[in-house]
């Protein structure tokens, strides 16, 4: 891999403002920041950009995040991102649906700041290449 | 002829007089019997049957009534259930939401992300930054309440299978680990050297475990000592049972609030100075749950020195 290359985040967010946050922090750092406001563009999306890693919002208008780390894990050329799962949920039943569904880790965004979601973003790729 | 017939008549008459008497008296009885019967009729004897009548339509209005007022109960429950469900996703998310997008901005500028800023303004964004912050715990501790008081009295709800507990409680710590080591507390779990695998609800136990580890790490002060320690010690003869110990060396509890400590919504004095926001039911919730498991909690604890809890579980549920 190119180490000159930016390394490419997927950020699948609903909300305009968290959205613009999220990609700001982590523009901010380096990163190629790609959105997708939903579960089908997010999708269609990581096929088409083969991100390095995807942060993925759960309840989203159409498909929702669970559909879409279905789909994604689904994937031949998708398999092996990593997903951070970054949302308000955050009961029992969810995290062990999302691990289920090979979610990488699972965050609470109220619980974290954008300095954390970095921090989860670079460890993700750092086991990746590792 | 004649005189023979009479003789014959007679002879039979004095022959069979105590009978002809009898007849004659129950004959006479029976009708006496049934004047009085006749007497009566017209007036009492339609009433015990009425009466048992209107008892039997009442007691079936009554019936009819308690079985609308159940359907009813049942219904408001179903209600309930979903005004429940549908609070715990607004909280969840519609809460959530915009307390992320505060607490997030404040924590960039703060950290002059967004461009720089004065120390005057840093001390304002700091403090809004720890507002948010301390919404979002409330909100963390509704939901809290909310996952843990489902089912939380109802053995019949619960799901026993056979679980690992030292690799429960291996999982419950994992969750404290960021937490106790910004508090620089020390953690220790003794765990035996084989598994030990008890007949309990999964779910339920992690929230034994969560509420003692919570309390723990809360009320020990920085550079403290939790020790976790499992063992199938045959405590009591007549059953296996796994007994899990907590200690910390904590604010403990007074000895004058021990009795008190398992009640609902009980803060000890001390631990209400500790932490503010405590709801009191972490304690009786435990006791709830272990109960169901048919197992034993108590509890040792000196002020200022910390607290140990002892809690027993059978390896296998008997049926209830």
């Amino acid at each position: 891999m190119d180490p000159n290359k930016k390394q490419t985040v997927l950020i699948v967010e609903d909300d305009e403002f968290l959205r613009a946050l999220a990609a700001k922090r982590l523009d901010k750092d380096g990163f190629n920041v790609q959105v997708a406001v939903d579960g089908e563009t997010a999708v269609a999306t990581a096929k088409e950009i083969k991100p390095d890693v995807i942060v993925l919002d759960l309840i989203l208008p159409g498909l929702d995040g669970f559909e879409v780390l279905e789909k994604i894990k689904a994937e031949e050329s998708l398999k092996a991102v990593p997903i951070i799962v970054f949302s308000n949920l955050g009961q029992k039943e969810d995290i062990e649906r999302a691990q289920y569904l090979g979610a990488a880790s699972f965050l609470v965004k109220s619980n974290f700041t954008l300095d954390d979601l970095l921090e989860k973003v670079k460890e993700q790729l750092a086991l990746v290449k590792g | 002829m004649n005189s023979t017939v009479i003789l014959l008549v007679s002879a039979l008459v004095v022959l069979f007089h105590p009978f002809i008497f009898l007849w004659y008296g129950e004959r006479k009885r029976n009708r006496k019997l049934l004047q009085i019967a006749e007497l009566a009729l017209p007036q009492e004897p339609m009433i015990p049957a009425d009466e048992a009548r209107q008892q039997l339509e009442a007691k079936d209005r009554e019936l009819n009534a308690k079985e609308l007022a159940l359907s009813l109960a049942g219904k408001r429950l179903d209600k309930l259930d979903t005004a429940k469900f549908e609070f715990v996703s607004v909280t969840t998310h519609q809460l959530r939401t915009p307390l992320s997008a505060i607490k997030w901005t404040f924590d960039m500028l703060n950290k002059g992300q967004l461009g720089p800023i004065t120390d005057e303004q840093k001390v304002f964004l700091q403090k809004g930054y720890e507002s948010t912050d301390r919404a979002i715990d409330i909100v963390n501790e509704l939901l809290k309440i909310d996952s843990i008081q489902e089912g939380k009295d109802n053995r019949a709800q619960y799901s026993f299978s056979n679980v690992d507990l030292g690799e429960l409680i291996d999982t419950v710590a994992f969750l404290f680990t960021n937490q106790m080591k910004q508090k620089n507390i020390n953690f220790t779990f003794n765990k035996p050297a084989s598994q030990i695998i008890a007949e309990v609800d999964s779910k339920q136990m992690h929230v034994v475990l969560e509420n003692l580890l919570d309390n723990a790490v809360k009320y020990t002060k920085s550079g403290g000592q939790i020790t976790v320690t499992l063992s199938d010690a045959k405590l009591n003869s007549a059953r296996s049972v796994a007994e899990i110990i907590v200690a910390d060396t904590g604010i403990g509890i007074p000895e004058r609030e021990h009795s008190k400590i398992f009640q609902r919504f009980y803060r000890s004095s001390n631990a209400v100075k500790v932490m503010t926001d405590g709801n009191g039911l972490g304690l009786a919730i435990i006791k709830d749950i272990i109960g169901n498991h048919q197992g034993e909690i108590h509890f040792e604890s000196e002020e200022n020195k910390g607290t140990t809890f002892y809690l027993t579980i059978p390896l296998q549920q008997t049926k209830v």
